[in-house]
């Protein structure tokens, strides 16, 4: 299973690696909308944590090309996101992503998420 | 199975439709509730209902007819729990559990310690079910102004809380950290971010560039989201003030000036303190798997704050007409048109009013008081527990959110006043508990009054007198619910009302979407402003200098063992292996060298970035109007150079600023731009690196610096006379020259100039003056490009090997006796191709004997430096060889002209001569 995190912040890049590695994930990364998009193009992705503030392309344009990608308009993506994005949450769900996580997020959470969102657990 | 109702009720009310690990959340509640037995069928059938419908939220997204279902689940399991409360749940087995459902207002006021009983008051229950004493409705209005205008008087009376100072505060905290990988790469990811930040924000006061504040509000972002994972609360929230600062700024709410630049630079400064004191410990822990404990000194992010918050109110673009907002006006403001006109407002003046609607509000308020008084007994059990601040903060806020929904502008005020008295405190300042306390108090007492107002103007009774219907119907309806009936209940719906709302009215939410909007266009370049924090920046490491400075001594011994290496095979006896080996090996070491020596150069901008700040702060102290121009700051130099020549630099600007440029009246006068200009600028010439600032101040004022050097007996009478210009502004360099006696026009520009001339003396780098009075000066430094390795040519005089840099060396020439003459000016000449080349003669500078007697025994090299030429006698061409320079004994220390030694192949030692001191030197003195 592929899961790609596209966030501008190598931290937060490598706190979801550590969350999510250690249950048997390939964790791919990307540091802005365009390179996930690159990413996404040469690799088969099966879940995306996406950020919403990011340089050259941020995570709504990012999402709103995935969603027109055929490969990619099922996949599940959720944007990790902070409270101030009010407005941009309620963009990112008209987009049609599958809902958001609040940073910081609680790792057992995402860890639970993850497998329900990949169909691994209920 | 009442906890986990209870819980399941918590977390649904918590819920804002999108956040997955809440719907996780209430789905594992189903789940739980499911396999309870006690659960009466037909609310099992909502709650499967419920779940499917969290699930299919989760897997597929949410969607308005998703949404509108879950609120009607949620709504009639509301109902649905009133009853049971009533029957079955009532007759089990806990009978206090109930209670804890129900809390009242007034338990929740006495739990806070601060308030005093009130005997007449209600529950909340009562309040939900039918009221029994209805008060006179206009009085209850009354009673609610008069409780906000109370509140907002004693918030004025705290508004001195800053010195109030009652409560201690620890030197530091402890933070436990989990691994230390991700505290070291947030660290360095931070200060990556905060060195870009700085140059941008300085960019941003010539510019006031969209994209330059996008891409700083963006690098605040990060901090704020990482250090909120990491614990590091006062970086989480500086960062989140400024970045509030920011948003506000791209949204065009508050206006640009200088004073916003110095927030901006105070806040990011004091960030990168942060960041300085976490570093060391970061890096001594990268490597740790295990938690650890950080000692975080507690910052006085007070002051910052405050400008923020002073900044955001005054500089209002709206309202900018009342630049003279009192201090911390911030909450005053956002308050200030609410209750004594309550029907201004169109958003709130038609409040969405439907049975549901308000049933759905009640119930929710009912649940935040509820899990209001847990956290505030957690809060009277540890005072300071930011946890239960958190949450507290939280509850509000939904209370906030529920208010605006149906528009009671009231309750919004007062939980917007008690947040910011919460963000407050929680921003570092000792937060009044009884000021917390009685604003809660208020808060219930208010949010009772408008109940009753509510009801009677909806003309409606509370929730239980909700059709039946709706709560029988089956598990089919309630899935497939349409938007038709419910639409006005979901938050879709009403969502729009409040977001027309005045953005001073409307929290902070609703003016965030039109920005979103704007950022979904394609049509996005990508600046330089962008690209700074978006920089390759990104994949690179920082690395301990110490261990750079190993690998390149480590290099430099591997090229010098290759070298004595390779000398042991003789060339004719080596077999075809051998010479390929060779090759192969020289290749490999090359290139490594060469890698190693691209490690070591970095550009000048970051030494250039921090002397535009060093200029910016220093024009605005000085009150003078400064351009400070850059060019070159891509010019790469070695870091340990530019380490050494920061502090000199920054003493050459601060007397250029200081005391070259005149200020504007006198600019005027002397028919100058009231703008000064002052520009710091690098380029290569010949091996060096010129590193220059120039003003166009008065510049030096010749006569009296010779008159002060005489004064100060650095110079005789008769020698000041004589002295070429050059030489005299030379003079301000010499210890000793200035004194704390200053001369007005060129005070204080000798201050410490011996010392910078002392310091690039050291890199073996030279300070020059040029100066016209009247027009300004210009200093400029020059450094030799101290690589460690060189390619050199090495050559021999007599006893002594010597080197220099191939880059120097123009061609090698056998000499004839007749070429070279004698003449007055320049001593020997050499005439080349009809160049006249003066000859240096080395032994004779350093003292050495030479072996050719005559220079037809000897071999010239034609050296050239700084567009001038010289032909050396030497009495032999060793060869070409990369030398890896080491610096000189310190018994050679003094002797000029040379920028360090090597070690050869064979053992021997050779001195690198700096062709261009030495050019300087030699070509100064005929």
């Amino acid at each position: 299973m592929n899961i790609l995190t596209i966030d501008d912040s190598a931290t937060m890049r490598m706190l979801i690696k550590k969350t999510l590695q250690p249950d048997g994930y390939t964790i791919l990364e990307a540091d802005n909308g365009q390179s996930g998009l690159d990413t996404a193009a040469a690799n088969k992705i099966d879940l995306f944590f996406v950020d919403v503030n990011m340089p050259v392309m941020d995570g709504l344009q990012c999402v709103e090309h995935l969603k027109k990608d055929p490969a990619y308009s099922s996949t599940p993506i959720v944007f990790l996101t902070t409270v101030t994005d009010t407005g941009k949450k309620q963009m990112g769900q008209d987009l049609g992503v599958n809902g958001w996580i609040q940073k910081p997020f609680n790792p057992d959470q995402l860890r639970k998420l993850t497998k329900m969102l990949l169909g691994i657990e209920k | 199975m009442k906890e986990y109702f209870s819980e399941l009720n918590d977390v649904l009310n918590a819920y804002t439709f999108g956040d997955l690990f809440e719907a996780m959340q209430a789905v594992e509640l189903c789940d739980q509730l499911i396999t309870e037995e006690k659960i009466p069928e037909q609310e099992l059938i909502q709650i499967r209902n419920l779940k499917s419908i969290l699930e299919s939220i989760i897997l597929q997204g949410s969607s308005d007819e998703k949404e509108a279902a879950l609120l009607q689940i949620k709504t009639n399991l509301a109902e649905g729990k009133e009853e049971d409360i009533t029957t079955d749940w009532k007759s089990s087995s806990v009978p206090e559990e109930t209670e804890t459902a129900s809390v009242t207002a007034d338990e929740l006021l006495m739990k806070m310690g601060g308030g005093e009983e009130r005997p007449d008051s209600g529950s909340f229950e009562d309040l939900l079910s039918g009221m029994s004493d209805t008060p006179d409705a206009e009085r209850e209005q009354a009673d609610i102004d008069m409780l906000l205008s109370q509140m907002r008087e004693s918030d004025k009376e705290k508004a001195g809380y800053a010195n109030s100072g009652e409560e201690q505060t620890p030197q530091s905290v402890t933070i436990a950290v989990d691994d230390g990988e991700t505290l070291n790469s947030f660290v360095s990811e931070s200060t990556e971010h905060l060195d870009s930040v700085e140059t941008l924000i300085i960019n941003l006061e010539s510019t006031h560039d969209h994209d330059t504040v996008n891409a700083i509000f963006r690098a605040m972002h990060t901090i704020k989201g990482v250090s909120g994972f990491m614990g590091f609360a006062q970086i989480t929230q500086l960062s989140h003030k400024l970045e509030n600062l920011l948003d506000a700024l791209r949204s065009d709410e508050i206006t640009f000036s200088a004073d916003l630049i110095d927030i901006l630079l105070a806040g990011s400064d004091m960030l990168r303190a942060m960041m300085n004191v976490l570093s060391p410990i970061a890096v001594r822990y990268a490597n740790s798997e295990q938690a650890f404990n950080v000692e975080f000194p507690v910052y006085d992010i007070r002051p910052i704050i405050d400008d923020v918050e002073n900044y955001m109110s005054s500089h209002s673009s709206s309202d900018s007409g009342n630049g003279a907002q009192p201090p911390s006006a911030a909450e005053e403001i956002s308050l200030s048109a609410a209750p004594a006109r309550p029907d201004a407002d169109p958003a709130f003046s038609s409040p969405k009013l439907t049975p549901v609607g308000l049933g759905e509000y009640a119930f929710t308020a009912k649940k935040i008081f509820g899990n209001l008084k847990h956290s505030l007994m957690l809060l009277q059990e540890n005072i300071g527990n930011q946890t239960a601040l958190n949450e507290i903060t939280g509850e509000i806020k939904s209370l906030d959110a529920a208010s605006k929904k149906i528009g009671v502008r009231e309750i919004c005020d007062l939980c917007e006043l008690i947040i910011n008295k919460i963000n407050r405190s929680v921003d570092g300042y000792a937060l009044s508990y009884s000021d917390l306390f009685s604003g809660l108090k208020t808060l219930a007492d208010a949010f009772k009054a408008k109940m009753v107002l509510l009801k009677r103007e909806a003309g409606m009774a509370l929730p239980a007198d909700e059709p039946e219907d709706e709560t029988e119907s089956t598990p089919e309806a309630a899935a497939g619910i349409e938007t038709a009936d419910l639409s006005p209940i979901s938050s879709p719906a009403a969502a729009p009302d409040f977001a027309a709302a005045p953005p001073k009215a409307a929290a902070p939410a609703a003016p965030v979407e039109p920005k979103g909007r704007e950022k979904l266009s394609p049509a996005k370049t990508v600046t330089a402003g962008q690209s700074a924090v978006a920089d390759p920046e990104a994949t690179t490491v920082r690395v301990d200098i110490k261990k750079m400075d190993k690998l390149f001594n480590m290099i430099g011994e591997l090229i010098t063992a290759q070298d004595i290496l390779l000398e042991q095979f003789n060339e004719d006896e080596e077999s075809q292996e051998i010479q390929k080996a060779k090759s192969h090996l020289e290749k490999v070491t090359r290139e490594i060298q060469e890698l190693s020596m691209q490690l070591r150069m970095v550009t000048l901008n970051a030494l250039f970035n921090k002397m535009k700040r060093l200029a910016r702060d220093l024009s605005r102290k000085l009150g003078k109007e400064v351009n400070f121009n850059i060019f070159g700051q891509d010019t790469e130099m070695d870091r340990n150079v530019i380490d050494e020549i920061s502090d000199p630099l920054m003493h050459i600007i601060r007397n250029a600023l200081d005391h070259g440029i005149e200020d504007a009246a006198e600019r005027k006068a002397a028919g100058k731009s009231p703008v000064g200009n002052v520009t710091l600028g690098a380029e290569y010439e010949g091996n060096g690196i010129v590193i220059s600032v120039r003003d166009d101040g008065h510049g030096l004022n010749k006569e009296k610096i010779l008159a002060k050097a005489v004064k100060n007996g650095l110079i005789g009478e008769d020698e000041a006379a004589s002295l070429p210009e050059r030489k005299i502004f030379d003079l301000i360099m010499l210890p000793g020259f200035s004194t704390s006696e200053t001369v007005s026009d060129i005070s204080g520009r000798g201050v410490g100039m011996d010392v910078v001339k002392r310091s690039i003396d050291a890199l073996r780098g030279s300070v020059s003056v040029i100066s016209k009075e009247g027009k300004g000066s210009e200093f400029r430094i020059r450094i030799p490009l101290t690589l460690a390795i060189i390619d050199a040519i090495t050559f021999r005089i007599g006893p002594l090997i010597f080197a220099t840099q191939i880059t120097d060396v123009v061609e090698f020439y056998k000499a004839k006796e007749e070429q070279i003459t004698s003449t007055q000016s320049q001593g020997k000449v050499l005439n080349l191709r009809g160049e006249l080349i003066p000859i240096l003669e080395m032994s004779a500078y350093y003292a050495i004997e030479h072996q050719y007697t005559n220079y037809e025994d000897g071999i010239v090299i034609v050296a050239s430096s700084n567009n001038k030429k010289v032909a050396i006698v030497v009495d032999e061409i060793i060869g070409n060889k990369h030398l890896v320079i080491k610096p000189l004994p310190p018994v050679f220390a003094h002797i000029s002209s040379l920028s360090g030694c090597s070690i050869l192949a064979g053992g021997e030692t050779c001195l690198i001569v700096d062709m261009n001191r030495l050019l300087g030197e030699i070509l100064d003195l005929t």
